[in-house]
């Protein structure tokens, strides 16, 4: 009987450790709770300049391959235009003050599940649910990156940002137990971000990885 | 030869600049269209390089990708770009193979809804299904320099991707030296075709991917 306690103790406290130890803001300190702008974290989309980036997305057995436009047409609104290489347009989608808008697909890609998928991977990308929204702030001493946390549809996104350039590195979504969703970041010298890859975990079998094309539109 | 092989094969004439009279609409459009049949018929290759740029018109933007095209009856496409990314696609009757970024992939034409529809459009053009399928309605324009066939879809599930298509001939009608694919919405894609070579030894190689 008390073996048995003993036994069930060690197991749960196993348990417990793994659950504490896997928090993406595990030895992070939560410093505060703030309204997360552009002024805090660098944002992906250039105000200056429209990016083409080469996009190669993987939904399931399916493979898409294009380019991808982003562009500010004015102060608050921006487009994501999704084309083929042979120029073929996809779908356009307009961001005006972090709520997405679509402007145009594909007839053949006009399915509600799809565009769902592809709405939440694309403003999890451009950190539509991280810019103007209301954040955790998580801190540590030894080290400059601080971590946002917000919740999204039951789910915490935690976005690792580095702090003297203000970029976010990664951002995780995480479910009560498992990472659902990471997307990584790599940026180029003037902090524009050159890489971008995003990869569901579990179910959903979806990949998107954006590499920057250094033609200038 | 459908017609419309014609047509793409006429894709690939020389390059041409669009300073000209404005366009009027061709009186005798049997004797065109019998031209048009003539340089089908006696086309069975094209070779040619390309430039292709993407008009967004509600972005102000302009993308511009180059590379290089084959043709060969019947239905056998190569578009390889070169600049700014390498990027092949073949279509080799009812197989699509793409190599992009050194990594050639395979699909079945009627397994991908995306890509048949694309195909469609794409074969359309290159092997004169258009014209001979009744499913756009064409108009014939010229001017000093050019025939210039606007082709407009006139059926479902091509109006809500293709507003209009226009091809332009030299005034020969030995090849087809451009084409507009205009979406609705008004964004384009205007492709150039130059450097031509037609009924060239084209081999088999080409039309696959390893």
């Amino acid at each position: 009987m008390q073996q048995s306690l003993l036994k069930n103790l060690c197991l749960s406290s196993l348990f417990i450790t793994l659950i504490i130890s896997c928090s993406p803001t595990h030895n992070y300190t939560l410093k505060r709770t703030e309204l997360v702008t552009e002024s805090d974290i660098h944002s992906i989309i250039n105000k200056d300049n429209s990016l083409l980036y080469k996009a190669k997305i993987n939904l399931y057995n399916h493979y898409y391959s294009g380019l991808i436009i982003l562009k500010q047409t004015s102060p608050g609104t921006s487009h994501l235009v999704f084309i083929t290489e042979l120029g073929i347009k996809m779908f356009d989608f307009e961001i005006r003050n972090n709520q997405f808008k679509l402007i145009y697909v594909f007839e053949p890609l006009n399915k509600p599940n799809i565009l769902r998928l592809l709405e939440n991977d694309l403003k999890l990308i451009l950190l539509q649910n991280l810019l103007n929204q209301e954040a955790k702030l998580f801190e540590r001493n030894d080290n400059d990156k601080r971590i946002y946390q917000t919740t999204n549809n039951k789910l915490k996104n935690y976005y690792f940002v580095k702090a003297n350039t203000k970029t976010v590195e990664k951002t995780i979504v995480k479910g009560k137990l498992f990472i659902k969703e990471k997307v990584d970041y790599i940026y180029n010298d003037s902090l524009i971000a050159k890489q971008i890859k995003l990869k569901h975990k579990g179910i959903i079998r979806l990949k998107i990885e954006l590499n920057k094309l250094s033609t200038n539109l | 030869m459908p017609k419309f092989i014609l047509y793409i094969m006429l894709l690939c004439a020389s390059p041409m600049t669009l300073a000209q009279t404005a366009y009027k609409t061709v009186k005798d459009t049997i004797l065109l269209k019998s031209k048009i049949d003539n340089m089908s018929k006696q086309t069975n290759s094209i070779e040619s390089d390309f430039v292709q740029v993407k008009n967004l018109s509600m972005l102000s933007e302009k993308i511009t990708s180059k590379g290089h095209f084959w043709f060969q009856k019947q239905n056998n496409l190569r578009w390889e770009y070169s600049e700014p990314y390498k990027y092949t696609i073949v279509i080799n009757k009812d197989k699509i193979l793409i190599k992009d970024e050194g990594k050639v992939k395979k699909y079945d034409m009627n397994s991908n809804k995306v890509f048949k529809e694309i195909n469609d459009i794409m074969i359309s053009c290159v092997n004169g299904d258009i014209l001979g399928s009744n499913k756009f309605k064409i108009t014939y324009f010229e001017n000093d320099k050019f025939y210039k066939l606007e082709l407009s879809p006139n059926v479902k599930g091509m109006k809500e991707s293709l507003k209009q298509i226009n091809m332009y001939f030299d005034k020969n009608v030995s090849s087809v030296v451009k084409l507009d694919m205009i979406e609705p919405g008004d964004d384009a894609t205007t492709i150039d075709f130059s450097n031509k070579k037609i009924n060239a030894t084209i081999t088999p190689e080409k039309f696959m991917l390893k």
